[in-house]
C-alpha cells in the first residue's frame, strides 16, 4: 500500500546522529521560519533607526550636540542600536521557544534528539550563531546611521579600521548572542514568552540595581556581571577594575554555561 | 522487518501525581505483526502511558522499553521507532517539506526521503505549502510521513484517527494493517472503540490506569455477553412463545428479531422442531465497544465484590 522504504534508509553506511546531527537539525529548524530568516534585516533597521534616534536627539537629552562628541564618542553612542536589537532578539528567541512548547512540536523535537543536554546544548549554540548574525547586522547599520547622522551634522565621519572602533561595534555586538541564550535558557524553564523575556531582562539590569546598593562592597562583583563584561569587551568606561577583554569574554562564556546548564537540570525529568 | 523486530515491554509501569495514580502498574508486552490496539475510556492513562514509553515523562515506578532499551537509550531513535502523538505540533510557519527535512538532519537520514515520503501519502504537490494551511487530515498524512523517515521498526501512535472523516480513517486502518504485516510492531491507541474494532488484532484496555484485558481483539469481542442472533421469519410470534423462558427477544424490524441466550444452531433445531419458516438465521458478533462497556461493568462490578457468574 505505501512504498514508504523506496529511497534507501537501512543499508546505507550512516553514522549514528550524533551531536552534530543535533546541530545541524536545530539549525534547520530555526532557519526556516520567516520571522528567523528576517530577523537579522529587522535587527539591521532597528539597530539603525535607533542609533540615529539618539544622535538625533543627543543635543535634547544630553545638552552635548553630536558636532561636541568626539568620533569614538559618537560610535558608542550609536551601540545604543545594538541595545535595542538586542531585545528584539530576546522576543524572538522566547517566541520560538514557547511555541514549540506549547504546540508540541518540542515533542516532535525530542522524541528525534531524546538526550536533552545534547538537544539544549544545540539549540543554545544555535541561538549564539544567529544572535551573532543579528548583532554584527545591528552593529553596523548601527555604526553606518551613527556616521551619517555625524556627517550631516559637522561633516565628520571615523573609519570602522581606525583605532578602537572595530572593538566598539564587535564587543558591543557579543551582547546579543548572550542574551539570546539567556533567553533560550530562561524560556525552557519559564515554559512562556513572558518567563523568559522577564528572566533574561532581569540578568539584564542587575547590574543596574545592584549599584543602588549602598556602599562599595559589591564592587568587586559587579565587573563580573554580564553588562559590565560586555563593557569590557567593547572597552567602554575602561578603568583600574575593569576586565580583560578576553577575561570578559570567558565570562561572559560561564554566564552561558551557568544558564544553559541550569535550565538542563531543571528541565530534563520535565514532563513534555 | 527480521526476526529481530523489536518489542515493546512494560513492567510494572506507574506513574503518580500526588495522590493520584495515573498509570497503576502496568504489565503488557507488544509483539511484532500485529496491530495492538491500546483501548480505553479519555483519561484512562493510555497517553500517560505512551509517553513514559517514549521518554517523554518519567515514570513513579516500572519500565518501559523498546527493544529492551529506554528510548533515551536508544542509539538511532528514528530508525528503531516511529512515533506519531500530535498532527498539531509541526510549526504552522514552515513548509511541509521543511518539518520533515529537519527530522532528517536530527536522524541522519537522506533528506530524499522527505519528498518521497510526502508523495507518498499523498502530500506530494503540498510539499512546499505552509503546514498552517493545512486541514487535520493533510496534518495527520504529513505526521504519518514524519513517523516513517527513518522506516522504524516499531510504531506508536495516540489516538491517529481523532478528527478524521471516514475515507481518512480507512486510509489509515489500511496503513497500519500493512504496516503490521510487513512485522513491524504497531501500538495504537484510541477510545474509538468502533473504529478499533476493524484495525486491531491484539487489544490492550485500560481502565483508570488499570489494564482489565490483554486479548485476541477477536477473543474480546467472543467472550463477553450472551449469544445474540438475528431472525427474519413471518412466523416471529411463534419463534418468540417458544424461546420463552430461554432466551429473550427484542424487535428489530418488520419480520426481525435478535433473540440473546440461544446460538444460531440452538435455534435453527427449535425451528425445525416447531415447524417454523426462517428466511434468515445470523449470528451477531459482540461489537468491541459493546464488549469494552461490559468489560468495564465487570470490573466494575468486581471491584464492589458482585458476581456475575
Amino acid at each position: 500500500m505505501l512504498d514508504h522504504r523506496g529511497t534507501t534508509v537501512e543499508g546505507a553506511k550512516t553514522r549514528r546522529p550524533g551531536f552534530g546531527a543535533a546541530l545541524a537539525a536545530e539549525w534547520s529548524r530555526s532557519t526556516t521560519l520567516v520571522q528567523a530568516r528576517l530577523a537579522p534585516v529587522v535587527c539591521a533597521l532597528v539597530g539603525a533607526a535607533v542609533a540615529g534616534l539618539f544622535l538625533f536627539t543627543a543635543e535634547t537629552t544630553t545638552g552635548g550636540s553630536v558636532s561636541a562628541m568626539s568620533a569614538l564618542d559618537v560610535v558608542t553612542t550609536s551601540m545604543l542600536g545594538v541595545d535595542a536589537a538586542t531585545f528584539v532578539v530576546v522576543v524572538l528567541v522566547a517566541s520560538l521557544v514557547a511555541s514549540e512548547q506549547s504546540t508540541g512540536l518540542n515533542r516532535v523535537a525530542l522524541l528525534a534528539v531524546p538526550r536533552r543536554g545534547r538537544r539544549l546544548a544545540a539549540s543554545a549554540l544555535v541561538m549564539a550563531a544567529g544572535g551573532m548574525l543579528c548583532g554584527l547586522a545591528a552593529g553596523l547599520s548601527a555604526f553606518g546611521a551613527g556616521q551619517l547622522v555625524s556627517a550631516l551634522s559637522d561633516g565628520t565621519t571615523i573609519s570602522f579600521t581606525a583605532p578602537g572602533v572595530a572593538r566598539i561595534i564587535l564587543g558591543s555586538v557579543v551582547m546579543v548572542p548572550f542574551y539570546g541564550t539567556v533567553t533560550l535558557a530562561c524560556t525552557t524553564v519559564a515554559r512562556s514568552l513572558p518567563g523568559g523575556v522577564v528572566g533574561t531582562l532581569g540578568l539584564f539590569i542587575l547590574p543596574t540595581v545592584l549599584a543602588w546598593i549602598p556602599g562599595d562592597s559589591l564592587d568587586g562583583i559587579l565587573r563580573y556581571l554580564p553588562g559590565e563584561a560586555v563593557h569590557a569587551v567593547a572597552g567602554f568606561g575602561a578603568g583600574t577594575d575593569t576586565l580583560h577583554p578576553v577575561t570578559a569574554l570567558v565570562v561572559l562564556a560561564a554566564w552561558v554555561v551557568a544558564f544553559v546548564g541550569a535550565a538542563h537540570l531543571w528541565t530534563r525529568r520535565r514532563s513534555w | 522487518m527480521t526476526t529481530t523486530t523489536p518489542v515493546i515491554e512494560v513492567d510494572s509501569l506507574t506513574r503518580t501525581y500526588g495522590d493520584t495514580t495515573v498509570v497503576d502498574h502496568l504489565d503488557f508486552t507488544v509483539h511484532p505483526g500485529r496491530v495492538t490496539g491500546f483501548l480505553g475510556a479519555n483519561g484512562a492513562g493510555k497517553t500517560t502511558t505512551m509517553r513514559m514509553l517514549l521518554g517523554l515523562e518519567e515514570s513513579t515506578s516500572g519500565h518501559a522499553r523498546i527493544g529492551g532499551m529506554a528510548y533515551r537509550d536508544l542509539p538511532d531513535p528514528l530508525r528503531t521507532v516511529g512515533a506519531l502523538l500530535d498532527p498539531q505540533a509541526p510549526h504552522p510557519g514552515r513548509t511541509a517539506r521543511d518539518h520533515l527535512r529537519w527530522l532528517c538532519r536530527a536522524g541522519r537520514i537522506p533528506l530524499s526521503r522527505a519528498d518521497h515520503l510526502l508523495d507518498q501519502v499523498g502530500l506530494g504537490e503540498a510539499a512546499a505549502r505552509r503546514v498552517g494551511s493545512f486541514s487535520l487530515g493533510m496534518r495527520q498524512r504529513l505526521g504519518i510521513a514524519a513517523m516513517l523517515l527513518g522506516d522504524p521498526a516499531v510504531l506508536v501512535l495516540d489516538e491517529p484517527l481523532n478528527g478524521l472523516d471516514p475515507e481518512g480513517i480507512a486510509w489509515v486502518r489500511a496503513l497500519l494493517r500493512d504496516l503490521a504485516s510487513q512485522g513491524r510492531t504497531v501500538f495504537v491507541s484510541s477510545h474509538l472503540m468502533g473504529e478499533m474494532e476493524a484495525t486491531a488484532d491484539h487489544v490492550l484496555v485500560l481502565r483508570r490506569g488499570r489494564l482489565i484485558a490483554d486479548l485476541p481483539a477477536e477473543e474480546l469481542s467472543r467472550g463477553t455477553g450472551a449469544a445474540r442472533v438475528r431472525v427474519v421469519s413471518p412466523q416471529v410470534e411463534r419463534l418468540t412463545r417458544s424461546v420463552a423462558g430461554r432466551a429473550t427477544v427484542r424487535s428489530v424490524g418488520e419480520d426481525a428479531v435478535e433473540v440473546v441466550g440461544l446460538d444460531a444452531p440452538a435455534l435453527g433445531a427449535l425451528a425445525a422442531r416447531e415447524g417454523l419458516e426462517l428466511h434468515e438465521l445470523t449470528p451477531l458478533r459482540t461489537g468491541l465497544e459493546e464488549a469494552f462497556l461490559a468489560l468495564n461493568s465487570e470490573d466494575e462490578d468486581a471491584k464492589e465484590g458482585i458476581d456475575h457468574a
